[in-house]
């Protein structure tokens, strides 16, 4: 019983994800009443739903909690933040767990970060986002012959207006390049 | 009414219709939208997946954009998200001094610099509904 109390009590992930939400998070303030999990729309593909997620920080439960697929099946429609009594910053909480699984190597074995990772080099490069560019990448890469499924899609996209063939490049790459690799610097010694 | 106006990169080609009917009806309502000059992407919901600092940073960038704007001192977006992560960015940089210092030093790094609170982020409905009002 001593065990599983101090356990509980043990603060040590609780006060890293905290510490790593921008602003108040809130979420000390969490009262288990799961409201965010029912309000969820993909509530019923994640492994834990947020309020188990949040109960499982609380109990120190690190590695379960970084290895699960619910952050990546936050879809950031901040529905349950909306509507959590408590007014726990839930999405942001979701990103943290994203970032910290990401810096550790616990993520579960999803295609998501790397999509992730394939996004933001669009934007580092060229400063926009670009779509034909980010799904011929993710899609060669983790399901080739998926392309032929969506490829009708694409070129339907194309012919109505709605997809570019060429990323577009911002006039000030260069200082928009120098201020993310300063970012970056800042972000390691945190 | 002058707004800086930040269309978002959805905005520029697979959510045309919404910047085509957008730019329909601010016209004839006397809003005035002025392009923030060289806007970047938000990074959507992506890049804060994986590096805070650089995230915010990004979003920044733009809003220091936006600030060189004589006219105005508000910035709406269509998009949800570029509106969220506008707002976001602006509401926690003022909660955070450690964020603000850090997003400012990595700013600094392009020339540039923004202090929270400097601009008012909203969305469009926000203005169609607020500052040109129901009776119109």
């Amino acid at each position: 019983m001593t065990v599983v109390a101090t356990q509980a009590r043990a603060p040590t992930f609780f006060k890293q994800v905290i510490a790593a939400t921008p602003g108040e998070c809130h979420l000390e303030r969490c009262i288990q009443c799961g409201t965010c999990g029912g309000s969820c729309p993909s509530g019923n593909d994640m492994d834990h739903t947020p309020r188990a997620i949040f109960a499982m920080i609380e109990a120190g439960m690190k590695e379960e909690v970084l290895k699960s697929n619910t952050p990546w099946y936050c879809v950031s429609c901040y529905y349950c933040m909306e509507r959590c009594p408590q007014e726990v910053h839930i999405t942001d909480i979701m990103y943290t767990l994203k970032r910290i699984a990401v810096q550790e190597k616990l993520y579960d074995s999803s295609t998501a970060p790397d999509f992730s990772k394939t996004f933001i080099n669009w934007v580092e490069n060229y400063g926009r986002a670009f779509e034909l560019g980010l799904m011929s990448m993710h899609m060669l890469k983790h399901n080739p012959f998926g392309v032929f499924k969506i490829a009708g899609m694409g070129v339907g996209m194309v012919t109505k207006g709605r997809m570019a063939f060429t990323p577009t490049r911002i006039r000030d790459i260069d200082g928009l390049k120098s201020i993310l690799e300063k970012a970056k610097e800042l972000e390691v010694s945190a | 009414m002058k707004y800086s106006y930040f269309p978002g990169c959805s905005l520029e080609k697979n959510a045309a219709a919404y910047h085509i009917s957008s730019m329909a009806i601010t016209g004839p309502l006397g809003i005035d939208l002025q392009e923030i000059d060289d806007w970047n992407c938000c990074g959507a919901t992506e890049y804060i997946s994986l590096n805070l600092t650089a995230s915010y940073a990004l979003i920044a960038r733009n809003l220091a954009q936006a600030t060189k704007n004589p006219d105005s001192k508000q910035v709406v977006a269509p998009c949800s998200a570029c509106y969220l992560n506008l707002k976001k960015c602006d509401r926690y940089m003022a909660e955070s001094k450690k964020l603000s210092e850090k997003v400012n030093q990595a700013l600094a790094a392009g020339g540039l610099s923004y202090k929270p609170g400097t601009l008012k982020v909203r969305h469009l409905l926000d203005v169609v509904v607020n500052d040109v009002g129901w009776m119109r």
